[in-house]
């Protein structure tokens, strides 16, 4: 047996040995960007051009896939206490079937009958093809009032209704300073007015920090060459101009880590809050620190894991025990909001908490299997990527958008901490309420939870 | 070899079960890429700068993707002939499923070339010669593990050339049959890994 299987080893190396690599028949720029062939003149044009159609066809795929009305939970707000958070599920149902039906089939027959619901798919990018960082309409006015710096580009705009985006400027605390609570002063922090809002509260260290987390340097889509999606020449994009406030604001990417253009998913901000506790970062690459993380983000986030492009267009290359040591432990101070109903262990206070947020802790470490992963005395966290396969409910290979329908792989398991200030969810945003996390986690893991069962989960959460 | 048939259901239901739901309701519209990058266009294509660039007019990677599709295509007809003329059960299956998919998607490729303006290699490459060669020399498991060690990495590059073509290409009609083939692309692949998945596993010549 044992030769056997070492003839037939041997036979497997042969046709590596014999043929060319794979790369000899792929054109040359399937791995590394292409060099633009057209002038930015005529690119502004044509992207100004078909940007309505790009934005309808957007629309369109979103009117498709969820209901989008403004239907807020009556009584509860974000951490901020100034934006409602939304309710109820608004992934849509294929014509025919009900929740109870579709969590009842097998994933052959799901797959089978074509029922998956298309809002469980993956999100496209507003334009696939092109890619890269888009923000929302307040990240781009606020940062225009304080910075005259454009972040609005001639190819895109933000896709989803602004009632789906986290509270904007978020609320800080500092997990260093518990005693004060919000540190904002409603404002968002930007390189003009940081120091006045953060003074006294942070080190000299975190200060230079966080002046580098707010300072733009350039980036795939907003630079000084001819290979932008800005009108002007742009000084760039700073860490938090997506994390605004050590949030998110929903601003979404391409994940760098994945080639080529058309199987790359979309990426939905993270927010940074309870940096401390969370041991890998990245969509794909699983850094072990937060430190490696910011380093290398200069030439992923920023150019979609291109350190050729980075090089072209005039990368920031932070010095790793001067500034990268800086940058990180201002990330660390950021503390998640808080949580009067937790207790030290994580597990809720029956005195505080009511029956059905109580009867959805239940089920979120039985029956729901969601603290398998999300671990309530590690901050809901688990420092491991896990791969749900959804894809044994679709058949791969279909384009939408002009993004194609893959399997993800392993993704990182997210905090569930201040976990309704950060919509939309999952990776790339596919889910707009905790409702919807609900339905798409009861169908991929096959928990069969009744409705009573499924609110009482959303309520819960809400408590976190 | 009952093991195999058992393994080898699931992917025939699929192909049964893609038919079905075609036939249970009206094929929704397919999805076709629509917008690229005009970044990388050629500067003279028409239409580009309304934002519309002319949907029969190929940019470089549609012309790349035209011809290196058309060698590993047309190599997949040869090779699926010795195979299903000349390989063990499962492989003839295989073998026959790639002459007739990939006989189908060549003769649509010669006419988009055509509408393209693209000339087309009429003969395969060193590569798959070099392997065609080899496999008149094998037989039996020798044979199956060889042929599908090659369709394996042939449908991997495929797969790359399609998925490459639907994100940067600019020919609306290549782009859609990119976009229409892929998701076969893809079947062929796994159903080529879970042969090869199989006979590792039994990891002896099932017969000759």
């Amino acid at each position: 047996m044992a030769t056997r299987i070492a003839v037939f080893s041997s036979l497997l190396m042969l046709p590596l040995l014999a043929s060319r690599g794979l790369g000899d028949g792929l054109p040359p720029d399937t791995t590394y960007r292409p060099l633009p062939t057209a002038p930015l003149d005529a690119v502004k044009k044509s992207d100004t051009a078909a940007k309505p159609a790009v934005m309808q066809r957007q629309a369109r795929l979103l009117s498709e896939r969820y209901d989008l009305a403004n239907r807020p939970i009556p009584g509860v707000k974000m951490s901020g206490g100034r934006k409602p958070v939304q309710g109820g599920v608004r992934v849509k149902l294929p014509a025919g079937v009900t929740w109870d039906q579709l969590a009842a089939m097998t994933p052959e027959e799901i797959t089978q009958k074509g029922v998956f619901p298309a809002g469980f798919l993956r999100l496209p990018h507003v334009k696939q093809a092109s890619g890269g960082q888009v923000f929302p309409d307040g990240e781009i006015d606020e940062i225009k009032a304080q910075e005259q710096r454009n972040l609005r580009r001639f190819d895109v705009d933000f896709d989803l209704p602004d009632h789906f985006t986290p509270e904007f400027p978020a609320p800080i605390f500092l997990q260093s300073r518990p005693d004060l609570g919000d540190v904002s002063q409603g404002k968002l922090l930007t390189i003009r007015n940081f120091y006045s809002i953060m003074v006294g509260h942070v080190t000299p260290v975190q200060m230079e920090g966080l002046r580098l987390l707010l300072t733009p340097f350039p980036q795939e889509e907003f630079n000084q060459t001819e290979d932008r999606k800005v009108e002007e020449q742009s000084n760039g994009v700073a860490c938090l101009d997506c994390h605004q406030n050590f949030h998110t604001n929903a601003a979404f990417h391409l994940t760098p880590d994945v080639r080529p253009q058309a199987a790359r998913f979309r990426l939905d901000t993270t927010s940074l809050r309870g940096m401390f506790n969370q041991q890998i970062h990245g969509s794909k690459r699983s850094l072990r620190s937060v430190e490696d993380f910011t380093e290398f983000e200069q030439r992923t986030a920023y150019f979609n894991g291109d350190h050729v492009s980075a090089t072209r267009k005039g990368v920031h290359l932070p010095d790793r025990p001067n500034q990268v040591a800086m940058m990180a432990q201002m990330q660390n101070m950021i503390d998640f909001p808080p949580a009067p109903k937790l207790r030290p262990d994580g597990t809720l206070d029956p005195a505080k908490a009511t029956q059905q947020e109580l009867a959805g802790e239940k089920i979120f470490n039985g029956k729901g299997q969601c603290a398998t992963c999300h671990v309530p005395r590690h901050d809901f966290l688990d420092q491991q990527m896990h791969d749900l396969k959804t894809e044994r409910f679709f058949a791969s290979g279909k384009v939408v958008n002009d993004q194609i329908v893959l399997p993800d792989g392993p993704i990182k398991t997210f905090t569930l901490r201040g976990i309704k200030d950060s919509p939309p969810y999952l990776h790339d945003g596919r889910l707009l309420t905790l409702a919807d996390t609900v339905e798409f986690f009861n169908l991929v893991l096959g928990t069969k939870l009744t409705q009573a069962e499924k609110d009482s989960l959303v309520a819960y959460m809400l408590a976190l | 070899m009952l093991r195999l048939k058992t393994m080898l259901i699931p992917l025939g239901m699929m192909t049964a079960m893609i038919t079905a739901s075609h036939a249970a309701d009206p094929p929704p519209p397919p999805a076709l890429p629509d917008y690229t990058n005009p970044g990388f266009a050629n500067p003279d294509t028409p239409g580009l700068l309304d934002g519309k660039p002319a949907g029969n007019v190929p940019n470089t990677v549609d012309i790349n993707f035209l011809k290196q599709l058309a060698i590993g295509s047309q190599a997949e007809v040869a090779l699926g002939k010795l195979a299903r003329d000349r390989g063990p059960d499962p492989i003839k299956g295989f073998g026959k499923r790639m002459v007739d998919d990939h006989s189908a998607a060549n003769s649509k490729l010669v006419s988009l070339a055509r509408s393209a303006h693209v000339e087309l290699p009429d003969k395969p490459d060193a590569k798959h010669e070099a392997v065609q060669r080899e496999l008149s020399s094998l037989q039996g498991s020798a044979f199956s593990m060889r042929y599908l060690a090659s369709q394996i990495e042939d449908h991997q590059e495929a797969a790359q050339l399609l998925m490459h073509e639907i994100g940067s290409g600019q020919h609306g009609g290549v782009r859609q049959f990119a976009a229409q083939t892929l998701p076969v692309v893809m079947q062929h692949l796994e159903h080529a890994r879970a042969l090869q998945e199989q006979l590792m596993k039994e990891g002896a010549p099932a017969r000759d």
